[in-house]
């Protein structure tokens, strides 16, 4: 196993045999389908096995990071983890509260100004109005937008969406925090602004998840690296090693 | 790597399982909880929808207003006076706002996930929220129209009485039934997007048989039709809302009992149906 600082903590995600296929249902004519089912013949898919019985545990205050290349699965196990795929085969289980940011701003309404945006993106990550009430000075301070805050989002750049999105998401006190290459948009105070909030929910002893491209950043970042190729783990080690295995120079 | 046994693991730490579809009574507790969520969506599209425009609310109003102008007008004069009952216009507008109120929730309720999946694939949440607050904002829509349609009847006439009242009865229950049919179109579109295509087709089918413009009690009278057509077109529920909206507003109109009958029935089904029938595809929304 990897160099576990924390082996004492309880676990916060288990997966256990985990296979996530996709189908692609080839789209034909009216006439072709009806001639199919006439001939009762079944319907053509094409099936892509995105994650190959994945086994991991991740335990209580642990950073991790999900590293490989594009297509190897790190964005799919991430989506099982947070609940909103539902795997095909195996279990995945979470102890707490998740908060995601895998798409980043999805929960906001482009016709709806900020200040609405923020109070519907914590209802629906299950705030109530009074905890959002109490956070949302701080909520616009981390933006950094205060003086947009009442404009309609459809008029925010994309900085700005992605300052306040991350802002909602962290503040929402999660156990288990699951974030997909966010920190690759913003400028570079605010890329440090959320390192440094990251480091914050690390040192309070929050679980996180983090997949990025960004491979110097993530390997200093987290205390453990794990490697996906084809859907299936390849490496489960610190996560330089990880790096410089991924770089050939392992 | 080790040979863990990772089952044993998650059962023993206790962690449940990811994105599992709760009980029925645990998932209403759950939607109950964030019950905030649907009504604050629901009033901040109303008022974005509406903000974009000059007029704002009025056209909450104005345009089915219009639409039932057009329609009676046209009907007018096609149709037979015979048709039509006594102090007509508080009769269609009656008719038509309420009918109103069902076909938005029906075609709102069917894209509430469609028209939401960036939504449904990047957050966990009882998905039941969306329809619930699709539903909700045309019932806010309804609110304004009541207003308007209190000041036609008295204009034309009919006074407040007593029976107004059993608007709020009438409306729970259109409400309960209303959304039990956004909850299963919702629930039809995502298997299958053609279904998106059919609902202007049932609401048009609806809206001829529901009596709108014309008395299906008068139109339908046993002579000319046999018996059996007018029983049929009373167990359609939309009409039986919108009859009971019209006896408790107009004196010139009855509350039948059989109408009671047929909108309770309805509300419960429908409520009951769709609850469940959404309920039990839960863990399949984030797919398509």
């Amino acid at each position: 196993m990897a160099t576990d600082p924390s082996i004492e903590t309880p676990e916060a995600i288990v997966v256990d045999g985990l296979v996530k296929r996709f189908r692609f249902r080839h789209v034909h004519s009216l006439k072709e389908t009806v001639a199919r089912w006439v001939r009762r013949a079944t319907v053509e898919t094409d099936e892509f096995t995105a994650l190959k019985d994945v086994n991991l545990t991740i335990r209580q205050g642990e950073t991790v990071a999900l590293l490989g290349f594009n297509g190897s699965g790190k964005s799919t196990l991430l989506k099982c983890i947070s609940g909103v795929l539902t795997p095909d085969e195996g279990q995945i289980g979470v102890r707490g509260r998740i908060a995601g940011l895998i798409e980043v701003g999805a929960g906001f309404h482009p016709d709806l100004t900020g200040r609405e945006n923020v109070y519907l993106n914590g209802a629906i990550l299950g705030m109530s109005e009074a905890e959002i009430e109490a956070r949302f000075e701080q909520i616009v301070a981390f933006s950094e937008i205060e003086e947009f805050i009442d404009q309609e989002v459809k008029f925010y750049s994309s900085g700005m969406f992605l300052r306040l999105a991350f802002s909602v998401a962290v503040h929402t006190d999660p156990d288990v925090f699951l974030v997909d290459e966010i920190l690759a948009v913003g400028d570079e105070p605010f890329q440090r602004k959320c390192l440094d909030r990251i480091r914050e929910l690390r040192a309070s002893g929050k679980t996180l998840v983090i997949v990025s491209h960004d491979l110097n950043m993530v390997a200093d970042l987290c205390d453990r690296g794990i490697l996906l190729e084809h859907g299936v783990v390849v490496m489960d080690d610190e996560p330089h090693a990880v790096v410089r295995r991924m770089r050939g120079e392992g | 790597m080790a040979d863990i046994d990772y089952r044993a693991v998650a059962i023993e730490a206790g962690l449940p399982r990811v994105g599992a579809r709760p009980s029925l009574w645990r998932y209403l507790v759950d939607l109950w909880h964030r019950r905030r969520f649907a009504t604050t969506l629901a009033r901040y599209r109303l008022e974005a929808t509406l903000s974009e425009q000059r007029l704002g609310i009025a056209w909450v109003v104005i345009s089915p207003l219009l639409q039932a102008a057009v329609y009676g007008t046209v009907f007018g004069i096609i149709m037979t006076s015979d048709s039509r009952p006594d102090n007509f216009v508080p009769f269609l507008v009656t008719g038509f706002f309420l009918f109103t109120f069902f076909s938005q929730s029906f075609s709102q309720g069917a894209k509430a996930l469609t028209g939401n999946v960036s939504l449904v694939r990047s957050l966990h949440f009882p998905r039941m929220l969306l329809p619930v607050s699709a539903v909700l904002k045309e019932l806010y829509t309804l609110a304004p129209m009541l207003v308007v349609l209190v000041a036609i009847l008295i204009g034309f006439g009919e006074l407040p009485t007593l029976n107004w009242l059993l608007m709020v009865p009438i409306l729970a229950l259109m409400t309960m039934f209303n959304l039990g049919v956004a909850l299963i179109a919702a629930r039809l579109t995502v298997h299958l997007r053609d279904i998106g295509q059919l609902i202007p087709i049932i609401t048009r089918i609806l809206f001829y048989a529901s009596g709108i413009f014309y008395s299906i009690d008068l139109v339908l009278a046993p002579p000319a039709h046999p018996a059996w057509m007018l029983q049929v077109a009373q167990f359609n529920p939309v009409h039986a809302f919108i009859e009971l909206g019209r006896g408790a507003l107009q004196t010139t109109q009855e509350l039948e009992p059989l109408l009671w009958v047929v909108a309770s029935g309805s509300a419960l089904v429908t409520l009951v149906f769709g609850v469940v029938f959404f309920w039990r595809a839960e863990e399949r929304y984030g797919r398509a």
